[in-house]
């Protein structure tokens, strides 16, 4: 049993009884693990991944150590009215992968099913419901959520404010695309500073906001470039990295960290090697970084490696085309166009788009467990890719329950995924590509709906609204 | 159109003459969701109906969606792709239905898909949104009809709901199949009235303003949103009105499995008490109803226990159906036309000697446990003194496996049949077993352990099929109990399957549990997923030994979820066949934190309870 599992079994044994005890044992804990990224980080990683370590550490370790200067927020939300009033904003994914990685989600996962929380909710939400259920983690001095991407966090956030009393406030954003919808959206971000100054006392100026919406530009900038390069180049990295990625251009874009941290990935990739061989992959949804079979295979890999994820560039190319003279839009235009808000179209569009960028080999669809907003829509993108003549394979797990994954059968789709896109490559690069090998079959969904019709072959139905 | 009544008879006379979708003229605008403007498409003469009839096989749908959708979901696809609807409107209530819409939008099976946004908060500019919404919608409707909206029209299509006058049963949580609303319907004891979230369509028609276009689509938004909220409201507060009313006199929960918004809401009014709940979770096939109908029943029976559904409370006579059934099957005893029958199996007891037997006048009765694995038989005299037992295992029919084991019992304790003088059967093969009458097994496994120990208040029953925790008061009457979902995870059916996988007997599986080490966990989520993963665990030669550990703290773990639903006490008895397993019994000592208590006739535990009901009667 090596010292993280121990760790991790230690606080699950005795949260019950002493929660108070173990919340400074894991805050303690994640001190000791900070000091140990600052001073004998990863030589695997380049200074940059190194770096996300430490920032979302950081972002841990400040809602642990000053919980009435955090909010608990859903990934989506835009935190530079937050950020422009000192308030440090995690994600409930933040936290609760944090709590995997410390092998002790099970724990608050059964928690959660205790309380009532299904088990096809969510496993971040369960896990960070059930954390603050058992008191292993503070409530913060707020929370801010949206519909976007996820029931889970109509069901979570409403949950915190009815149990522990926690003022939330909600931004309701259209499904539809449009200026109208924009507008909408930017009001209900006014109310949202008005909401924040409120609880923290801090009037929050519309300068103070537009100054990180600015940095937000800047990151976004910054990222695309490091996205663009990836073609290119081949920067080592880990599937906990790609998932720091993720999170920092969300919660924490808008911050000095945040940019800090492009800045450091495009440094860090402009010096890396060419890729070679190696095979590049867009992955689509959340990273797995405790899915054994996917870290086996990518973590520290010269052979495939994930050149972006749909979740950490989501709207950055708008973000980075923004006016930071008119905050609220430029935020509110991020929710809208966010690649998880409505329909599926948006986002396919976005992962076409990342295929192209990168020059990406294959797509990686990830179904995450009770997440029904990817998990009902990876058929049909599977299909539009198959079109376009874009490999790709769905793979199901579980980012968070590290029991809850059918490990074996991840690891034969990868296995056998990452083979057909070698023997694709090679005949790519003799000439002899033939266009019926594009895709992982064994699946038998996705046969099923290479059957159907096209969406974009016939585009019967209309929208109302 | 469908403007229901709340009143509880109305409720009822309406479902059962509700016309199927097939019936239904092409030119129905199905809708899914009570905030549907179902009012405004009659302004527009255009008849609509919500989606009630859904087929009980979507295969080709789930292979569009995945399997981790909501059962209604893909329901509705499928009904779509075989067809069925022409013309659709769904609403953007959640992440199921903008898959749905994707899913049929790609399809293009629907001759028009229309989706309304409808918002998550009702503050000022989001109604002012959905009042827009409505009339962009409006307009889309006069472009595709070529009519124009007809406010009078409108207007006579309003019916204000009435809240119910008489003792009545609530349906509530997520909208239930046809079929479960009938079985329900028949088998509880007061009237059942629909309030799940495409039933309740409580809109405030006085505040509908019909002076005038603008007028209309402000008021009429406020109308819509004002309506009890379901559960995927920002702001669910006012449901609690649901739970308020005096006349609602119990609960029967629906949930859906992977539909999570309204899980919550039922254990948190199971915590805060109140008029009796049952929570039941179905995914829209049929393939659950035989353990619907167990639940249904049981908690049929427990509300008559309370005395809930009498004739005073209805305020209606009502004819003893016990009674009257019991008279119906008088004489047609499993043993009378079980004569000719023979079982080669092995009895159980044995305790019994030819003359013990004979020594006995007094009558007797039999209860019978038809279960999926093995069908159990006790043999009681008057005064509740087990005199013969008899467990085969189940083959064939139901039927057939009560006739030999109940002449299994009668044969072992040399009693004549004309002895046994009253019949009660339980387990899943009840209704089809001919006796003078069934009782679930919840009933049962109850009665059955405060016979076994008066001091038991929690009763763990793992059965072939499912898993079962039942509380249970000082007189042995159910106070609350929670089965398993369909999924196999966590009952016997589920160590026979990992059995198989691995190549040893059950038998053996006993053994080798205790001996594991604790090092390896195995999903306890997905039975599907389980068995891929102990493949994947034999394949990296982690000890068997190590892997059986595993699956019975996978077991453990589901079923001490049970437990944790219902109540965990002090004195817990495990029953049925999976007592045997003494490495199961022991993890979930482990789990629990406390000891388990079995008995040597844990597995007659139903049969017991079945046998002591007829006693009762």
């Amino acid at each position: 049993m090596d010292v993280v599992q121990q760790f991790g079994r230690f606080i699950s044994d005795n949260v019950d009884k002493h929660p108070v005890a173990m919340q400074r044992v894991l805050t303690a804990g994640y001190a000791g693990r900070r000091w140990a990224l600052q001073a004998i980080p990863d030589k695997h990683l380049t200074f940059a991944r190194q770096d996300a370590a430490r920032i979302t550490m950081d972002c841990v370790l400040g809602m642990l150590t000053s919980p009435q200067t955090s909010a608990a927020i859903s990934l989506f939300v835009p935190c530079e009215i937050m950020q422009a009033a000192g308030i440090n904003c995690f994600s409930v994914e933040l936290l609760s992968a944090f709590l995997s990685g410390t092998q002790c989600e099970q724990k608050f996962l059964t928690k959660a099913g205790e309380v009532g929380f299904p088990e096809t909710l969510c496993s971040y939400h369960r896990t960070f419901l059930g954390a603050l259920e058992s008191g292993i983690v503070p409530a913060p001095e707020f929370g801010v959520y949206t519909n976007v991407a996820c029931d889970g966090n109509l069901i979570t956030f409403r949950q915190i404010e009815k149990d522990f009393q926690i003022p939330v406030f909600f931004i309701d954003v259209p499904t539809r695309r449009t200026e109208e919808a924009v507008k909408d959206v930017a009001d209900q971000l006014r109310h949202l500073t008005r909401f924040v100054s409120a609880q923290t006392g801090h009037v929050v100026s519309e300068d103070d906001i537009a100054e990180h919406v600015a940095r937000s530009k800047r990151t976004a900038q910054n990222f695309l470039r490091y996205t663009d390069m990836q073609r290119d180049h081949l920067l080592v990295s880990d599937m906990t990295s790609e998932m720091y990625s993720a999170l920092i251009m969300h919660p924490l874009l808008g911050t000095e960290a945040a940019e800090r941290y492009s800045e450091e990935l495009v440094h860090d990739i402009s010096e890396a090697p060419a890729p070679g061989d190696a095979l590049r992959l867009v992955w689509c949804h959340l990273i797995p970084n405790m899915l054994a079979p996917v870290t086996e295979r990518l973590d520290y890999s010269t052979k495939a490696y994930v050149a972006a994820c749909d979740i950490a560039v989501d709207a950055l190319e708008i973000v980075a085309e923004s006016d930071e003279n008119k905050p609220y839009e430029a935020m509110a235009r991020r929710l809208v166009y966010a690649c998880m808000n409505g329909n599926f179209d948006i986002r396919i569009r976005r992962i076409q788009s990342l295929v192209e960028r990168t020059d990406a080999d294959g797509v990686v669809l990830f179904s995450h467990w009770g997440c029904k907003a990817t998990s009902g829509s990876l058929t049909l993108m599977q299909h539009v890719l198959d079109r376009h003549n874009i490999p790709s394979v769905i793979l199901d797990g579980d980012g968070c329950d590290r029991t809850n994954s059918p490990e074996g059968q991840v690891a034969t789709r990868l296995d056998a995924f990452l083979e057909m896109l070698s023997a694709r490559k090679r005949e790519k690069d003799s000439g002899q590509e033939t266009p019926e090998h594009n895709s992982s079959k064994e699946n038998a969904s996705s046969q099923k709906a290479s059957g159907q019709k096209s969406s974009s072959q016939k585009p019967p139905a209309q929208k109302a609204s | 159109m469908s403007n229901q009544n709340l009143s509880a008879t109305s409720v009822q006379t309406e479902t059962q003459a509700a016309p199927t979708q097939t019936q239904k003229t092409t030119s129905t605008y199905w809708y899914t969701c009570k905030y549907a403007p179902v009012e405004m498409l009659a302004g527009f003469g255009l008849d609509s109906d919500v989606v009630k009839k859904t087929p009980n096989l979507f295969d080709d749908a789930e292979a569009l969606v995945g399997p981790r959708m909501c059962g209604f979901s893909k329901a509705l696809i499928q009904t779509v792709m075989d067809g069925n609807i022409s013309h659709l409107l769904l609403s953007d209530c959640c992440n199921a239905m903008q898959r749905s819409y994707d899913a049929i939008n790609a399809l293009g099976d629907c001759d028009t898909l229309d989706m309304l946004e409808v918002p998550h908060c009702g503050d000022e500019c989001t109604r002012e949104r959905f009042a827009k919404d409505l009339k962009t919608y409006a307009h889309t409707l006069e472009e595709r009809t070529g009519r124009t909206l007809d406010l009078e029209k409108c207007k006579q299509a309003c019916t204000q709901m009435k809240r119910p006058t008489t003792p009545y049963i609530g349906l509530i949580g997520v909208r239930t199949p046809v079929w479960l609303f009938d079985l329900a319907r028949e088998a509880l004891p007061l009237p059942l009235v629909d309030l799940t979230c495409a039933g309740l369509r409580d809109i405030n028609t006085e505040v509908i303003d019909f002076s005038g276009e603008d007028a209309f689509f402000t008021t009429y938004a406020n109308a819509l949103l004002d309506q009890t909220p379901c559960a995927r409201m920002a702001n669910d507060r006012d449901r609690a009105h649901l739970f308020d009313d005096p006349h609602l006199k119990a609960v029967v929960y629906h949930t859906a499995r992977f539909c999570d918004f309204y899980d919550i809401e039922c254990a948190e009014r199971q915590t805060i008490g109140g008029v009796p709940i049952l929570h039941i979770e179905e995914d829209f096939t049929h393939q659950s109803e035989g353990q619907m109908r167990t639940r249904i029943e049981a908690f049929a029976e427990q509300l008559r226990g309370l005395g809930i559904g009498s004739d005073e409370m209805r305020g209606i006579l009502k004819e003893d159906e016990t009674a009257n059934s019991s008279a119906q099957t008088a004489g047609q005893s499993p043993a009378g036309s079980s004569a000719n029958s023979s079982s080669s199996a092995a009895s159980s007891n044995g305790k019994f000697t030819k003359n013990e037997a004979a020594d006995r006048n007094s009558d007797l009765v039999a209860g019978i446990d038809s279960g999926s694995t093995s069908t159990d038989v006790i043999i009681m005299d008057a005064d509740a003194n087990i005199v013969a037992s008899a467990i085969l295992p189940t083959q064939g029919s139901a039927t057939k496996s009560a006739e030999a084991s109940l002449n299994e019992a009668l044969q072992a304790a040399y009693i004549p049949r004309d002895r046994v003088k009253k019949v009660i059967a339980t387990g899943y093969g009840r209704d089809a077993i001919s006796s003078q009458g069934n009782i679930t097994e919840i009933t049962c496994h109850a009665k059955g352990a405060h016979y076994l120990d008066p001091n038991v208040r929690l009763v763990i029953d793992i059965g072939g099929q499912d898993s079962k925790a039942i509380a249970l008061d000082g007189n042995g009457a159910v106070k609350e109990f929670a089965m398993n979902d369909k999924c196999a995870a966590g009952t016997g059916r589920f160590l026979e399957m990992m059995a198989t996988t691995l190549g040893i007997p059950l038998s053996e599986m006993a053994e080798l549990g205790d001996k594991g080490a604790q090092t390896t966990t195995i999903t306890s989520t997905c039975s599907v997923f389980a068995e891929s993963e102990v493949v994947s665990l034999v394949a990296q030669d982690v000890p068997v030994a190590d892997i059986v550990s595993a699956i019975d703290r996978s077991v453990a773990k589901r079923v001490c979820g049970l437990t944790r639903r219902v109540g965990i006490s002090d004195t817990v008895m495990m029953t049925g066949g999976v007592t045997k397993n003494t490495s199961v019994v022991h993890a979930i000592e482990h789990t629990l934190g406390r000891h388990v208590e079995t008995d040597p006739k844990a597995q007659l535990c139903g049969a017991i309870g079945a046998a002591l009901s007829a006693l009762d009667r």
